[in-house]
């Protein structure tokens, strides 16, 4: 397979997971909210806290924290952007994906460009027809992509993103004030659908210990990190085919680290660390793994790969249209 | 039975004008249909208001989510539009299109012989059929080329000749696209949105496949690869998801199950060309390329190319890896070459051409010059190494300033233009506003060539969508018709 092809596959799924994970925890985070405390309403207390958790740093815009996460047009990471720059990714390579596939993203892209700015409803619009169409894109995923590289590139992008979106979630209380800590409890719950798993598993009450004990080291709930970490190291060995628990390249020994850690010495270290910088830590390995896959699969095009996507789309554009003047 | 025809499509015509102009479906303002047209004519008009409209947008939001679009970019942007489509086919009888069919053929044949005589002896330039210096000056000449051995001698493998049709229906050629000619996508995506949104007309009628094409175009590329392996490796260069025909790119690569790949994935060592891919690198043949001759090798043509790549000309030179179509093609469709076509048949295969050109007036010829400029109100003017509706004049319909400025450029490089009479493009009923009216068309048919000619029956029938307008090209305000070739009846 092409580097490039599998770069775009593996950022179109990647792009799409971080749209849907913020698409999901922002609906919960705003249910979730009505029932917190007064010291917690207006924008700034609402919103502030999501945006520390998906690391989109301060925002510098005039739009309110809402609209700079859903629908902004400068913030790229916004969902806005993200279902678009997943759409540019599934046009650069569309042949290699199913039809259905790309006429779910496309499709998912022209409405939500259709919404009205001004409708009232809009963001959760968004946040919906968003988590829905990207349901409806996995499913597609699953049940018509070949088994091949092109689906374990898929894959990687979706469980890298997950699992670090996930151990995201999970450190939403820090950012919140102490009383409402228990809230994020329920959010973060919710916007990983593991309500009912946890009901299931602990009975009714919501605490620190089992919320984040599910979400971080089931090695059977499919969101947790540590089923997400673990299909990453299956799929790196898938792709490279060396055996399990051996590796050929850093991506591998990083993935095969990280599970070991997550397998072996979850809730000690958790004690010894604290939730905060644990969940900080997981997500520095991430990282590294998500560097390491660069090098090994994509870099070997000379030309830089998106760090900068949006001033690297422009750069493109720019290019590719000197020659369409042509009949 | 003439009257039953009448009453039936009343609504759908009675306002319809031919106006004088060649009509493809009528023969006269009585609306008599041509060969083919009747059962279309009573299909349409049997639908209602309500049906043609759900219809019509069942179609554009097919073509819309599925991408099948074409991006502007006036608003330096880049804006994604589907191309406007006029779900009324335009219908050629079998007998008309074989005669379409020997003259492509023949057109192609002299063609390649052209080039591939221009490109080492250039027996044509020494005896003066045509003008040495003229071939020269050619800006898409590339004398860096002259005997470089190419498989076949084939050097336009892909040509997307432009036909019309006068006021008394002679199909003509109007230009020879054969750099990277586009448009075939939107042929075969037409077909499949007519027979999915019209099935019970066009069981009725019996229109000839274009859906091979694909096949056709990978056998040719593959006829051409320097490795006589069983399994050659064929691309697809674009420039990129961002170029205007990208839909088309991905289309086409992914019909034929071939990779689409960008300058960047690729990389020449040692006189081969490689594809970078997760597994190392991968040897490639042939290259489809959708990339100008100016964009395709930074270390050749132009150094700021961000799109081709570096040293694919040495690789090329070396006889290593086969470009489709193949370098300085661009001579053969300069304006000026154009009007010495006819030449080049009779100089090559002693025919006359079947299909013959517009008259057209030559800006380098002291005779044609004089009159080019006093006659400016009245001519089209282009400029010889322009497409796509670029770089020309239409003078009737020019202001002061616009002929003024043309006259200086003509005056200032008279090799650089051409000019035509303004030919009364035929006319085809279109759909406007749920009623028919007369639009003017053109013509590009594929022709693939390789080892063999094929000729794909049909094509893309572009129509300027403007009342009145000549202008059938996309990006300013044309749209496409499926067309329809009909197959020999069985009691002829």
């Amino acid at each position: 397979m092409l580097s490039r092809v599998a770069e775009n596959l593996y950022w179109m799924s990647r792009n799409l997971e971080r749209a849907d994970n913020l698409s999901r925890l922002v609906i919960a985070h705003q249910s979730e909210l009505l029932d917190a405390t007064a010291s917690l309403k207006g924008d700034q207390y609402e919103w502030h806290p999501l945006l520390e958790v998906t690391a989109m740093g301060d925002s510098e815009s005039d739009e309110d924290l809402l609209t700079y996460m859903v629908s902004s047009e400068e913030n790229t990471q916004s969902i806005l952007k993200s279902v678009f720059f997943a759409r540019e990714n599934a046009r650069a390579i569309r042949d290699q994906i199913a039809e259905e596939m790309w006429i779910e993203l496309n499709s998912l892209w022209l409405e939500l460009k259709q919404i009205d700015p001004t409708d009232w409803n809009r963001h959760k619009l968004i946040c919906e027809m968003t988590q829905q169409s990207s349901l409806i894109f996995r499913g597609i995923e699953y049940s018509s992509l070949p088994r091949t590289d092109v689906w374990a590139f898929v894959q990687l992008g979706e469980y890298l993103e997950r699992a670090d979106k996930t151990s995201r979630i999970v450190d939403l209380p820090h950012f919140l004030p102490k009383k409402d800590a228990a809230s994020a409890w329920n959010t973060m719950l919710r916007a990983s659908s593991a309500t009912a798993e946890h009901r299931q598993r602990y009975g009714g009450e919501v605490n620190a210990a089992n919320a984040s004990s599910l979400l971080l080291f089931s090695s059977t709930f499919p969101r947790s990190v540590r089923y997400c970490v673990k299909k990453i190291d299956e799929l790196l060995h898938f792709i490279s085919g060396t055996a399990p628990g051996d590796y050929l390249n850093e991506a591998e020994r990083e993935a095969g680290a990280l599970l070991a850690r997550l397998n072996f010495s979850g809730v000690e270290e958790i004690g010894e660390m604290g939730l905060h910088d644990y969940v900080d830590s997981i997500q520095v390995e991430l990282n590294q793994i998500g560097w390491e896959i660069m090098q090994r699969y994509f870099l070997l095009c000379r030309d830089a790969p998106p760090s900068n996507a949006e001033a690297y789309v422009t750069s493109r554009m720019q290019a590719q249209q000197q020659v369409q003047k042509q009949g | 039975m003439e009257d039953a025809y009448k009453k039936g499509v009343k609504p759908l015509i009675q306002s319809y004008e031919t106006e004088s102009f060649f009509d493809e479906a009528f023969l006269d303002d009585s609306c008599q249909p041509r060969e083919g047209y009747g059962p279309t004519l009573e299909f349409f008009a049997d639908l209602s208001p309500g049906q043609m409209q759900a219809s019509l947008r069942s179609l554009e939001r097919a073509f819309l989510k599925q991408g099948v679009t074409f991006t502007v970019y006036s608003d330096g942007q880049g804006t994604e539009r589907i191309f406007p489509f006029d779900p009324f086919p335009r219908i050629i009888p079998h007998d008309e299109w074989s005669v379409i069919d020997e003259g492509l053929r023949q057109r192609m044949k002299a063609l390649n012989m052209f080039l591939a005589d221009i490109y080492s002896e250039g027996r044509i330039l020494k005896e003066g059929i045509v003008p040495e210096y003229l071939v020269k000056t050619s800006k898409h000449y590339r004398s860096e080329f002259a005997g470089v051995k190419i498989p076949h001698d084939t050097y336009i493998h892909i040509c997307g000749s432009d036909l019309i049709r006068d006021h008394t229906g002679q199909y003509c050629v109007l230009e020879d696209n054969g750099r990277c000619p586009s448009g075939v996508s939107y042929m075969l995506e037409n077909r499949s949105a007519m027979k999915r949104t019209f099935p019970d007309l066009f069981r009725q009628m019996n229109v000839e496949k274009v859906g091979t094409y694909p096949k056709e175009l990978l056998n040719t590329l593959r006829s051409v690869s320097p490795r006589q392996q069983d399994d050659p490796v064929c691309v697809l260069l674009t420039p990129g998801q961002y170029n205007s025909a990208y839909f088309e790119h991905t289309f086409l690569a992914q019909q034929m199950g071939i990779e689409i790949v960008e300058g960047r994935d690729l990389v020449v060592d040692n006189e081969r060309v490689y594809m970078h891919t997760t597994r190392g690198l991968v040897q490639v043949d042939v290259i489809y390329r959708r990339v100008d001759d100016d964009f395709l090798d930074p270390h050749f043509f132009r150094p700021d190319s961000t799109l081709g790549v570096a040293d694919l000309m040495r690789a090329y030179r070396a006889g290593n890896v086969t470009l489709v179509n193949a370098i300085g093609t661009g001579v053969a469709d300069d304006k000026a070459t154009y009007a010495y076509v006819p030449d080049m048949i009779k100089f090559y295969l002693g025919e006359e051409a079947i299909l013959p050109n517009i008259q057209t007036f030559l800006g380098n010829k002291e005779d044609d010059l004089k009159y080019i400029l006093e006659n400016l109100d009245d001519l089209v003017i282009k400029a010889v190494d322009e497409a796509g509706g670029y770089g020309m004049l239409i003078g009737p319909a020019a202001s002061k300033e616009e002929r003024d400025e043309f006259r200086a450029k003509v005056k200032d490089n008279p090799r650089g233009y051409i000019a035509q009479p303004v030919i009364s493009l035929s006319r085809h009923p279109t759909f406007c506003d749920g009623t028919l009216e007369g639009r003017h068309v053109d013509l590009r048919p594929f022709v693939l060539t390789g080892k063999k000619t094929v000729v794909t029956p049909g094509g893309l029938t572009r129509v300027a969508l403007r009342k009145g307008s000549l202008v059938v090209n996309s990006s300013q305000g044309g749209g496409s018709k499926d067309t329809w070739v009909l197959k020999k009846s069985k009691n002829s």
